[in-house]
């Protein structure tokens, strides 16, 4: 299949979904389901083939527009298409219980908005990349007002303005880029960047920082996300942080490596990831809404990625493309059990965690908690140990106590959080959880736990993906359509 | 006089000057304004700064449009295409983006009857 299908299928699928909404809910949600199958068999299918793969449309690259799959975008792709085919199912319930919501508008964004993440990750040419960058904005705008009430729609404008801002840098960016190198294609921008003007070369780095920075909630411009969290619903805000931050995440780090700006800028990017690591975890201490916990935590866990992503060391950055995997799949998780418990209660005040009563989501909530927390035996210890283990045999042991510090911060709310849980004086309430979100949930949840006990499963794929990320040479070649 | 006009330097600066002009009376819109409408419109003027800049400095004087009919038969002599044809396609973004943030700000004036925005406040703790 062409690399091209991914982005093709859902766009289809979007602008199909009218006739499948006059055929009935089950057939718009049923098929919705079978898209995010279909794209996640077609990424499993890819994990055993020679990577990278080119799909080339008409002209040959460095003319032509190419998508290509190296080892780092197969991890993210995975990730992407794993966390569609959960959220769709999750809608599947949200949409029987909440009978009467508008059902097309949610499956027309969401699936372009996987369209335009995958894209941004396949894409090897730089205005390509921007285009795909726009799409998953506006989805993403219209998925935050997704609630038609102030709440929603305050966050969907304040991510609009916000991401406005981000877009004018980025063009100015890719504009600046064309004037100096006069080429869009990534491979021979990564071949002459080193040629452009010192000075200007700062400005356009500057730019992409900025634009990229913002939109992957980097401090200090993240202060829209918990809002933007806040008003949205929770399945989103699963998104949100499972893929559309990871979208962003993967193009800094991606251009970050092949312009070949780590000698320069590493200490700059590692600084800036541990204060959004410090910052966040304060702010999340005293914070009464879930929803905004939960983002402010996914901020902190961003900046310890940021942190471990820039040190251009093979097994730091395999350990955090490992936290990240974890981190996506708990966050998934959380987010989706919280939509549960937000649906009952109709609030998403920090009481309803110690209001509900039900053994399964206790169980499969404080998993989620303990794995981002990083205890074992879950998936998110092993990631943080690997982390961990990185900047120690690279000697940076200030990392090292800085990450167990603020971590201290992180387990006070979060044992918080699972006390609350645990406390038998509150007033319980029976939460009914629905049969699809059994197995959704148990299903994270088991991952989780398998990625703790046998992190080779996953170490394998990091491993490719951290060496493809800092060694993009075949990657550069393929871009340049060397041998094609 | 206009001569002075016909010279590809002299068009550059004066692109280089307006554009940034532009550029700065949007920035000063989005420092300033309150209303809804008026930032989203002084968003789309910086976003024509960028265009105007990066259309202007593509072109010089003798070059015609990379446009095939009677004038220009082989693909000498013409501008640069690809600006262009990015252009275009930003425009589209900016204005489905214009769109998108003018119905969003209509539904929050029907609920609402504001379009202050800073009183969009309610997101908080």
């Amino acid at each position: 299949m062409s690399l091209g299908y991914y982005f093709l299928l859902p766009v289809l699928f979007s602008f199909l979904t009218p006739y499948f909404k006059k055929m009935g809910s089950f057939t718009l949600r049923g098929s919705s389901i079978l898209l995010s199958l279909i794209l996640f068999l077609q990424t499993v299918a890819y994990m055993s083939v020679k990577l990278p793969q080119i799909s080339q449309f008409s002209i040959k690259p460095p003319l032509g527009i190419a998508f290509i799959l190296d080892g780092y975008s197969l991890l993210f792709l995975l990730i992407f298409t794993f966390s569609a085919l959960v959220v769709s199912f999750y809608m599947y319930w949200f949409f029987k219980e909440n009978s009467g919501r508008d059902e097309a508008r949610f499956y027309v964004f969401f699936n372009m908005l996987i369209a335009g993440s995958i894209g941004m990750i396949l894409s090897c040419d730089i205005f390509n990349l921007y285009i795909f960058f726009e799409i998953t904005g506006i989805c993403s705008y219209t998925l935050s007002a997704y609630n038609k009430d102030k709440l929603g729609l305050e966050s969907g404008i304040k991510y609009l303005i916000i991401g406005s801002i981000a877009s004018i840098f980025i063009v100015f960016a890719i504009m600046l880029i064309y004037l100096q190198i006069g080429t869009v294609n990534l491979g021979l921008i990564a071949q002459r960047f080193h040629l452009i003007d010192p000075k200007i070369s700062v400005l356009i780095v500057l730019m992409l920082f900025i634009g990229f920075g913002t939109k992957a909630e980097l401090f200090p411009m993240n202060f829209w996300a918990p809002d933007i969290y806040q008003g949205s619903i929770s399945s989103v805000n699963g998104l949100f942080s499972s893929v559309v931050a990871k979208a962003y995440l993967f193009v800094f780090f991606h251009l970050f490596y092949l312009f070949n700006l780590g000698s320069k800028y590493m200490l700059f990017v590692m600084v800036i990831g541990a204060i959004t690591f410090l910052v966040s975890e304060f702010t999340a201490l005293n914070q009464t809404n879930v929803k905004r916990l939960f983002a402010y935590s996914t901020l902190g866990q961003l900046g310890v990625l940021f942190m471990a992503l820039s040190t251009n060391s093979s097994q730091t950055v395999s350990g955090a493309l490992f936290h990240l995997t974890s981190h996506s799949i708990s966050k998934l998780l959380i987010f989706l059990a919280l939509g549960i418990l937000i649906h009952k209660f109709k609030s998403a005040k920090i009481d309803i965690l110690g209001n509900f009563k039900s053994g399964f989501l206790t169980i499969v909530l404080a998993i989620g908690f303990l794995s981002i927390l990083g205890i074992p035996p879950f998936s998110g210890f092993i990631g943080k140990i690997l982390i961990l283990e990185g900047f120690a045999l690279s000697h940076n042991y200030a990392a090292v106590a800085f990450i167990l510090l603020v971590s201290i911060i992180e387990a006070i709310y979060f044992f918080r959080l699972t006390a609350m849980m645990l406390d038998k004086k509150r007033a319980k309430v029976g939460v009914k959880v629905g049969s699809i979100n059994y197995i959704i949930l148990t299903l994270l949840a088991v991952l989780i736990v398998l990625f703790g006990v046998y992190p080779s499963l996953l170490i394998h794929y990091t491993d490719l993906a951290a060496n493809a990320l800092l060694h993009p040479t075949n990657y550069l070649n393929y871009a340049l359509g060397v041998g094609l | 006089m206009l001569d002075f006009f016909n010279n590809t330097q002299t068009i550059h600066m004066i692109i280089i000057i307006g554009s940034m002009a532009l550029f700065f009376i949007g920035f000063y819109g989005i420092a300033t304004q309150k209303n809804l409408v008026k930032v989203l419109v002084s968003f789309d003027i910086m976003e024509s700064a960028l265009f105007l800049f990066f259309i202007g400095l593509h072109y010089q004087v003798g070059l015609v449009a990379p446009i095939v009919d009677k004038n220009l038969k082989t693909f000498t002599g013409m501008v640069d295409p690809v600006p262009q044809a990015m252009i275009l396609t930003t425009i589209v973004i900016g204005l489905a983006v214009l769109a998108l943030g003018l119905s969003f700000g209509i539904e929050y004036y029907k609920l609402t009857g504001r379009n202050d925005i800073s009183k969009m406040n309610e997101l908080r703790d």
